[in-house]
């Protein structure tokens, strides 16, 4: 990893099968998860996201060794 | 049919939940798993149980839910009425009514399928509701949020999951609703949050699972 780069988590959690976690390397300054996502190639519109259990959006500051998730929007019953 | 009406012999739960501290119980919703939570409930010794719907049982119903063949047609809070009867002894308050604003206490339990009927019901919570949990399916994922209303923490915590329409939800295609297991795990996590909030003032703001993979994420 360069100096200039920090590594998180993202875990990704479908409507089937198994949840998929990555490690994600991103530049260490002004990195917000909707950049982290982004970059990391994963689709973000219409999910719920949390960084480390938190409730959180696309502007949310992600810093080094941030856990974050995506979540469908279930709301079945 | 004559339905007997015997005091459950609760001994084998004893020491796990006293019928006794069971407060009332309103849900909202007689779907899979609005079904399964009833009839769950008022088996653990839930005695006052409330529920709105306004549907009637159809034919997709039946594998996810608690209703019998012989329902169909009937509407679901009255099937229900009669399948918790049967099997407790309880009767339960059935409401064949959309819920539009009636007055809300003690815990109440979340079982619909539109954002909206949640924005809805989470406007009319009032300082009598001890707690509000609202379970959501999609598919294989479960998602299950336990919210006491004068907590805060809790509150902002929830709001930022509901502030969204049905439209900016996950689409559920034919096929996809869902299966019996999880809706009766769904029922099984509502229940056990009923339990140890109850019992100690616990419970998991927010549960999820992958049911079928049995992934706890």
């Amino acid at each position: 990893m360069k100096d200039d780069e920090m590594e998180v988590t993202v875990q990704v959690r479908p409507t089937q099968g198994h949840a998929a976690s990555k490690k994600v390397k991103v530049n260490k300054t002004g990195a917000s998860l909707g950049q982290v996502l982004d970059e990391a190639g994963i689709d973000h519109k219409r999910k719920d996201l949390k960084v480390d259990g938190q409730p959180a959006n696309q502007n949310t500051h992600v810093g080094p060794g941030a856990k974050i998730t995506v979540s469908e929007r279930a709301r079945g019953s | 049919m004559q339905v007997l009406n015997p005091a459950l012999n609760f001994s084998h739960q004893d020491e796990i939940f006293d019928p006794a501290i069971a407060r009332s119980l309103t849900i909202i919703g007689a779907g899979s798993i609005g079904s399964c939570v009833a009839l769950v409930a008022a088996k653990m010794g839930v005695s006052k149980i409330i529920i709105y719907d306004e549907d009637s049982v159809e034919s997709h119903n039946i594998p996810m839910s608690a209703y019998r063949i012989c329902d169909l047609g009937v509407r679901k809070v009255q099937a229900l009425k009669e399948i918790i009867k049967e099997h407790s002894g309880t009767d339960i308050v059935a409401i064949p009514e959309m819920y539009t604003g009636q007055r809300l206490r003690d815990t109440v339990v979340l079982c619909v399928d539109t954002m909206e009927a949640r924005q809805l019901v989470f406007s009319k919570i009032n300082p009598l509701v001890d707690l509000l949990i609202d379970t959501r399916l999609a598919q294989e994922y479960l998602s299950v949020f336990a919210i006491e209303p004068t907590n805060k923490f809790d509150v902002d915590f929830y709001k930022h999951f509901l502030a969204y329409s049905t439209e900016e939800a996950a689409r559920i295609d034919c096929g996809t609703h869902g299966i019996a297991p999880i809706s009766m795990r769904a029922a099984s996590v509502v229940c056990a949050n009923l339990i140890n909030f109850w019992k100690n003032g616990k419970k998991e703001m927010h549960y999820e699972e992958l049911c079928i993979a049995l992934q706890r994420v």
